[in-house]
């Protein structure tokens, strides 16, 4: 899914003779992020590195196409316009991430949903946290196959209660409702199910 | 002391409850509080968050093709429409988001509120996001005085994804020794304490204070000020001199 820097000059117009141009794929997102608020242009890198992960997190939360589409351009437009992204603070892609699940759930609580605030996933008590950069070790394409993969050799009643906990912000009394189970039930698939993840993509972890 | 993968389970349970933002408030600063003390157990939860934080990449999926070509349209329109000149007014940079600017003009028209007073917005929105060191996953909010304390305003921000938010007020009358300005969250049913603040003698506060996400079940539909006794209550005993508008 990713497109070179000249398919987003072309589309504004910009003289793609630039060097930058041609190295835009390469930059790292700190790099595209100092560059966005002097070339435009540079949203389309990055538009082509995180939209996937974008729409399909609208898409996992909202469950409707056209949903996700709106809030996925609204995602980008806010990460243009609004420059509040702090690469100290985190990686780029979980800085989307967090953004679309926020307002999606935003969304779905709009709809009458009972669901929880996104922060709630979120805890950030560390003190001296480095940011997680995944993608700076594999590919997308590569980071969606080990996820997709550690979470289908989870049991299913793991793998569903970090689901509806990260997908549709339940609590775990929530989900137990849901599920007809006890909370304490639901409480061991979560640990068990989470701790398995982490053993799974152990070395995306540092 | 160990821990997972090596670790007990009460400690690995505790973690992935705190992970998950199962703990009561009580509960997590307890938890936080043994973190501050344990590199170990830093390093333990930051693999298990960035395990959550991993979840998203599960739901990849392309999006239709014409989203790019809208997505870049817009951004195209804005930054033509930011270059635009604006003969009327020179031009001024607000550094922490136009959007807030605006939001803040829309306010003071809304409101009446004279130049004097929308300049002193603005500088107080770029105060609060000081205090914050520039955010990420924000939301900010104006409040404005009730009852007697006409000229009192001020904004406080939220950084929900890292629990911490700034205040600013200003023009607050000073109170009795033992009484404090307590900041509250308007959450379902509940109201949740922010923060306790004292004004400074020109009757200003200005401080970060920790946001107790874990105790939100709801989204958080206002944010008030009450003056309280400087022994807490959960609940607001005192009058509400400041309200979000």
């Amino acid at each position: 899914m990713f497109r070179s820097f000249g398919h987003a000059a072309r589309e504004f117009g910009v003289d793609q003779s630039s060097d930058s141009a041609a190295a835009g794929s390469a930059q790292t997102d700190r790099q595209l992020m100092e560059s966005l608020a002097d070339d435009p242009a540079v949203l389309g890198v990055i538009y082509d590195r995180y939209a996937g992960l974008v729409y399909g997190l609208a898409l996992a939360v909202l469950r409707n196409a056209e949903d996700a589409q709106d809030l996925s351009q609204e995602i980008f437009l806010t990460l243009y316009r609004e420059k509040g992204y702090d690469p100290a603070r985190g990686a780029l892609g979980g800085f989307l991430a967090t953004m679309t699940r926020t307002r999606a759930i935003d969304r779905l609580r709009a709809r009458g949903r009972k669901v929880r605030l996104l922060q709630d996933l979120h805890l950030t008590g560390l003190p001296t946290s480095p940011p997680f950069t995944p993608l700076e070790r594999i590919s997308m394409v590569r980071c969606t196959e080990r996820v997709r993969a550690a979470l289908t050799q989870l049991p299913e009643n793991q793998r569903r209660v970090l689901e509806m906990a990260y997908y549709r912000g339940l609590t775990q009394s929530e989900i137990a409702a849901d599920l007809d189970a006890s909370l304490g039930t639901v409480k061991s698939w979560a640990r068990r199910g989470l701790l398995s993840l982490r053993d799974a993509l152990g070395d995306l972890l540092e | 002391m160990t821990h997972a993968p090596n670790g007990n389970g009460a400690d690995e349970e505790l973690m992935v409850q705190y992970v998950l933002g199962e703990l009561r408030r009580a509960e997590a600063e307890a938890f936080e509080g043994r973190m501050a003390a344990d590199v170990t157990l830093q390093a333990d939860v930051r693999r298990l968050r960035n395990t959550l934080e991993l979840m998203p990449y599960a739901s990849v999926t392309d999006p239709p093709t014409a989203l790019r070509a809208a997505v870049l349209r817009a951004a195209q329109m804005q930054a033509t429409a930011a270059r635009a000149p604006v003969p009327t007014r020179p031009a001024r940079r607000i550094v922490w988001s136009r959007f807030a600017a605006a939001a803040s003009v829309a306010l003071a028209l809304l409101l009446g509120i004279d130049a004097y007073r929308l300049r002193s917005e603005l500088e107080l929105q770029r105060d609060v996001t000081a205090v914050l060191q520039e955010p990420n996953v924000v939301r900010s909010f104006t409040l404005a005085s009730t009852g007697s304390l006409e000229r009192a305003f001020g904004s406080v921000i939220l950084d929900l994804d890292a629990k911490k938010g700034a205040v600013v007020l200003r023009r607050l009358p000073l109170l009795p020794a033992e009484q404090v300005y307590r900041l509250w969250a308007r959450v379902g049913d509940a109201n949740v304490p922010c923060g306790d603040f004292v004004p400074g003698t020109d009757g200003t506060v200005r401080a970060p204070f920790r946001v107790p996400v874990e105790s939100y079940t709801a989204p958080i539909a206002g944010l008030f000020v009450t003056a309280e006794p400087r022994t807490g209550s959960d609940r607001p005993t005192g009058p509400t001199v400041m309200e979000s508008v």
